[in-house]
């Protein structure tokens, strides 16, 4: 009976740490400098798959460009 | 329509125009500086590409090209290096290349590094922002924050706005 009643209160305040944190995660992130943060990292996302992008493009330009020329050549 | 809604009407036009001119010349700008850097950085890389898979070079054409006049028309000589330009840029091989680039760029790797990037980025600025919180909150003397005679508080104080941490 103990035993049981120590597991509930344990269980009890990790799950109102755990959704302490997680709510006040949430706040942030609905907060002005968290919306903030998000643009920002967003920005930087975009920046990032633009250039993966491009990347890939140039890849294929030059596999492309190699083949044609090989083929030419032939 | 009423005036003000009219003056409203066309500042909001002439914003937006304004929006989609800046972010041309944006994209005008970086595609220059694109080009400008690729002319620099391109030689070496595409000439070590072509000895390690064995091909050739097709030299770049520098001197004038040969013009013919055929029934009254101006007629000019294509080198290699135009013909492949122009096979290279039709629409199908330039959807092809872009086709390739977006399927490169969510290739799950790729995808990977961006979200962990981003949510890198994301707790970094958090981290700064709460430790510049912090240092902003330690930095204000006690006498500030104390309240000797209001142990609970009251509608009166509630203007009084004390530096908090930001989350809290």
């Amino acid at each position: 009976m103990m035993i049981s009643r120590f597991a509930v209160f344990a269980a009890g305040a990790a799950a109102g740490a755990y959704g302490a944190v997680k709510a006040r995660r949430a706040a942030y992130r609905l907060s002005v400098p968290g919306l903030v943060d998000q643009a920002s990292a967003l920005g930087l996302g975009w920046q990032e798959l633009r250039e993966e992008i491009a990347d890939g493009m140039a890849g294929h330009e030059r596999t492309q460009y190699l083949k044609l020329t090989r083929k030419q050549q032939q | 329509m009423p005036v003000d809604v009219t003056i409203l009407v066309v500042t909001a036009l002439v914003a937006v125009v304004a929006v989609v001119a800046a972010v041309v010349a944006v994209r005008a700008l970086r595609e220059v500086r694109r080009i400008d850097a690729g002319r620099t950085a391109q030689p070496a890389e595409t000439s070590t590409e072509l000895v390690a898979s064995g091909a050739q070079p097709i030299p770049a054409v520098s001197e004038p090209r040969p013009v013919q006049m055929v029934e009254g028309r101006v007629v000019a000589t294509l080198s290699q290096q135009d013909l492949l330009e122009a096979r290279l840029s039709r629409p199908l091989a330039r959807i092809s290349v872009y086709a390739h680039g977006i399927v490169h760029a969510l290739r799950p790797e790729s995808r990977d590094r961006i979200t962990a990037l981003m949510r890198r980025e994301y707790r970094r600025r958090r981290a700064m922002r709460l430790k510049v919180a912090r240092r902003a909150l330690r930095s204000v003397p006690n006498e500030v924050l104390a309240r000797p005679d209001d142990w609970m508080g009251s509608a009166d104080d509630a203007a009084q706005d004390y530096p908090r941490a930001v989350g809290q």
